[in-house]
């Protein structure tokens, strides 16, 4: 290992981000800061001078290299594990390890109570020496107390250092744990390499393949992309049911860790994720190495945890954020790479017990009660209490943490390969005997991504890699388009390579299953992957030519592929006629390829020239123009040169063209009801209309349409009918109205004077007001003429 | 669906070219091709114009759809972005 692995990539921080942060601290501390990074000339400033004496001293690499005497070894632990972790990490994760390294620290920092002080102090009492600061991205409120506040004010999690000091920090490795080793395990267990390997391209390949992962507004993975990614994957159930060793929610579990590792990029606001380039890289590096990326991302998992989630949690969202569960898998790392013998089998309980004599008195993953001593009470009454307080926090973390760091090395740890397991069998349940993890050693993968990854050493090749290259061909290809997969003999950018370009299918033992497929190959050609590329790999993998039939198949499928090209977004040119197409060609006023009569379709929106100053831009990706003039008659009328190519076939679904310019329709009851017969509503029609129109539509436009889309007929909204008119001198006229009698005779009165008569009952009218003297003029008929 | 076609001269100046911005459009390798997926129900309702006999243009907003549909249809289009 040249350079430690990291597991994200390089902090996305802006430079001079530490002076800045710097800046926003009171006097005290940016005096402490000049102390710490420019020594003795630093001492006795004021706050500006100060802030200038640690901006020369960053640039100074004399006084760079010359700070690594002065450092305590703490300090230098402390930066040591920030430039593992690439400059920044989670301030929970820094105290995790920090309590674990074993190394003494000065000063309590600035949290000296609240829940949690204690476990952010040795990270606190760097923050305040200047040694490290947090993170003060968009930060609305600035400060370096990591106590109870810590997520209510809006800070960021992270802390960080200058990056220039980090060349010049030595490894420290953590001090050794003291332990004895065990008994080799009974039934010992281990995932191989291969294995290990195997589900982690599997992974990668399927996210990948799966396209964006959709985030939601917190940038975490939506629900449903987490259930297509579970199905895809298919191992939840398997692993969940392991009897050994389970592992719970696992796509979770990988997912997070994915994302943990900072292999999952997403613009800023972005509600999508990609898997950074650096992911393909990942597999190209050696085994070891790349555990270490996945071991280093594992206390920084969220999302997930390895035992039920406590019930003493005030929101659901805790497990998103990073918190104790993050420090004790980070003391649990440091505290593998803290073994003493690398290679010996260690108990379980042994290696809780060390955490706890470590961190135990300042982390836990449930309410730690501070110890206070009686009011008064004589020293050796207090000393007597203090004894008893730690009995109680021992059996506290008997009872809670061991359980945890059972199922974390059994269950994340074993499944990354880190952790060999062995059983003791517990009693019998349903007639299988039970069993349980007891005794544990490190692997070849847990030796170079922790012990050696903390001491900064070289990883030294696992003896099967060493022989991997000389076992045999990694494959065989055969003429169904089956291959046969020897997973031992497979590096793992070997195996992505397969997971790329082919179909996993059901299969056991040392040999892996992959079929090359239509589809497989095609989201291959799709992802970028050439054809060339394809066969080169195939062939290099099986150590002898692909069988005819088979690279044939291959080259026909990326034949077909050619003969379809799909534009998401195109761009095209319309000119007005082929003579000025031809003619910006010709000038090179436009690049791209000459369609039909009048267009280019434009190669990357290759423009130029003076005259494409003058283009009329439509973005399809914007509203429709509205483009349409409509009369009351119904009338539609393309303003001209504000037309996309949308309008005039959008229209034409429920309007008649009037004109041979295809500028010019109307819409009639025909119209309407063939749109109606073809699938339209009359709504859609109004709705279509009216994201074309500038203005509102027409009432009678909008009543026609109505009208003629009614599917069936309801009840009429307008009738006809025959009425006669009565008219009568104001006397007469005032007795007929006010009259209960001749009321269910008369349809209206239009004026004092003017009353309407339906006209059927004109007869029975004409009776009644006979009775009463009254003898309209002539027939019925003959009532419109006034009377005198 | 139309098929373009140049439009009559006129005694006006011409007007200035338009440049269509984000247009999903299909291109195929012969003629046969195109007409073959035009005929088919679920696609050829998507095809919002012929440009040539080898160019259509997908209705805008219906190209993931179109996309989703060629690839059940057995196509394997090869996909640009732009």
């Amino acid at each position: 290992m040249s350079e430690p692995a990291l597991a994200s990539p390089p902090a996305e921080l802006p430079e001079g981000h530490f002076l800045h942060c710097l800046g926003l601290l009171n006097a005290e501390y940016v005096k402490r800061a000049a102390r710490f990074w420019a020594g003795r000339p630093g001492a006795g400033l004021s706050k500006g001078p100060a802030r200038e004496a640690v901006a020369r001293a960053l640039t100074d690499q004399d006084r760079l290299r010359a700070l690594q005497q002065e450092l305590s070894p703490f300090q230098q632990a402390a930066l040591w594990l920030l430039r593992l972790d690439g400059g920044m990490t989670p301030a929970v994760v820094l105290a995790g390890e920090l309590l674990m390294y074993g190394l003494p620290w000065s000063g309590r920092g600035t949290s000296a109570y609240g829940y949690g002080s204690g476990l952010y102090e040795p990270v606190s009492s760097l923050a305040t020496q200047g040694v490290l600061l947090r993170v003060g991205l968009n930060a609305r409120y600035y400060s370096l107390d990591f106590g109870s506040a810590y997520y209510e004010s809006g800070s960021d999690p992270r802390v960080f250092t200058d990056p220039r000091v980090l060349p010049f920090i030595r490894a420290v490795p953590p001090a050794p744990l003291e332990l004895s080793p065990a008994e080799a395990g009974r039934h010992p267990q281990a995932k191989r390499p291969a294995e290990v390997g195997l589900r982690l391209v599997t992974l990668l390949e399927t996210v990948r393949k799966l396209g964006p992962m959709d985030l939601t507004a917190s940038g975490r993975p939506t629900k449903p992309y987490l259930n297509r990614l579970t199905r895809a994957l298919g191992w939840d159930k398997v692993l969940a049911a392991d009897p050994d060793a389970a592992l719970p929610d696992a796509t979770s579990f990988f997912l997070g860790l994915l994302r943990a590792s900072g292999l999952v990029r997403s613009l800023p606001q972005g509600r999508q994720g990609f898997l950074r380039p650096e992911a393909d890289e990942l597999l190209r590096r050696p085994h070891g190495e790349q555990m270490a990326v996945w071991a280093a991302a594992y206390p920084r998992l969220t999302g997930w945890l390895e035992t039920e989630r406590p019930r003493d949690w005030w929101s659901p969202e805790e497990i998103h954020r990073p918190g104790r569960y993050n420090a004790l898998r980070a003391a649990l790392l440091v505290a593998l790479a803290a073994l003493p013998h690398p290679d010996a089998w260690y108990r379980i309980e042994d290696l809780s017990a060390a955490v706890f004599q470590r961190a135990g008195r300042r982390l836990s993953l449930g309410h730690m009660q501070p110890f206070y001593p009686t009011w008064n009470a004589s020293p050796e009454r207090q000393e007597q209490e203090r004894a008893g307080h730690a009995r109680t926090l021992e059996q506290k973390w008997r009872a809670s943490e061991l359980p945890w760091i059972r199922k974390a090395l059994a269950g994340p740890l074993f499944h990354l390969g880190l952790i060999e397991l062995g059983l003791i069998e517990t009693g019998v349940e349903e007639d299988v005997p039970a069993r349980e993890p007891s005794v544990f050693r490190l692997t070849h993968a847990g030796r170079v991504a922790l012990y050696n990854r903390f001491r900064g050493i070289a990883e030294e090749p696992a003896p099967a890699e060493a022989v991997s290259a000389a076992a045999g061909p990694a494959w065989v290809v055969q003429a169904n388009l089956d291959v046969v997969v020897y997973l031992e003999r497979l590096a793992a950018d070997r195996l992505s390579f397969m997971a790329r370009v082919a179909e996993r299918q059901p299969s056991e033992g040392g040999a892996a299953l992959y079929r090359l497929t239509r589809d497989s190959i095609y989201q291959a050609l799709e992802s970028g992957v050439g054809l060339e590329v394809i066969l080169r790999g195939l062939e290099e993998g099986a150590g002898q030519p692909l069988p005819d039939s088979a690279a044939r198949t291959l080259r026909d499928w990326a034949a077909r592929r050619e003969r379809l090209l799909f534009h998401r977004a195109a761009h095209l040119m319309e000119y007005p006629d082929t003579a000025a197409r031809d003619a910006a060609l010709a000038a090179k006023e436009v690049y791209g390829e000459p369609v039909g009569d009048r267009f280019v379709l434009i190669g990357e929106r290759r423009l130029s020239g003076p005259r494409l100053a003058s283009f009329h831009l439509i973005d399809y990706r914007e509203p429709p123009a509205r483009c349409l003039q409509v009369t009351e008659d119904g009338v539609l009328t393309l303003q001209s040169g504000q037309s996309d190519l949308l309008i005039r076939t959008e229209v034409g679904h429920w309007a008649a063209s009037e004109d041979q310019s295809g500028e010019r329709w109307r819409i009639t009851r025909e119209s309407v009801q063939r749109a109606v017969r073809s699938g339209w509503s009359a709504d859609e029609i109004l709705q279509s209309l009216a994201r074309r129109v500038p203005t509102a539509i027409p009432p009678l436009v909008r009543l026609a349409i109505r009208q003629w889309g009614r599917q069936r007929r309801g009840a009429p909204s307008l009738a006809l009918g025959e009425v006669l008119v009565l008219q009568a001198s104001d006397e007469v006229a005032q007795a007929i109205g006010g009259s209960p009698l001749l009321k269910p005779y008369l349809r209206g009165r239009l004026g004092p004077r003017t009353f309407l008569v339906d006209a059927s009952q004109a007869g029975e009218l004409r009776a009644l007001l006979e009775a009463f003297g009254l003898e309209p003029a002539g027939d019925p008929g003959e009532w419109s003429e006034p009377l005198r | 669906m139309r098929k373009t076609s140049s439009r009559p001269q006129r005694d006006q100046p011409d007007p200035p070219p338009i440049l269509h911005a984000n247009l999903p459009i299909l291109e195929t390798a012969d003629p046969f091709l195109l007409a073959e997926i035009k005929a088919d129900p679920r696609l050829g309702p998507l095809i919002l114009a012929e440009l040539s006999d080898r160019v259509a243009v997908i209705h805008p907003g219906s190209g993931d759809a179109f996309l989703r549909q060629l690839l059940k249809s057995g196509h394997t289009p090869r996909v640009q972005d732009t």
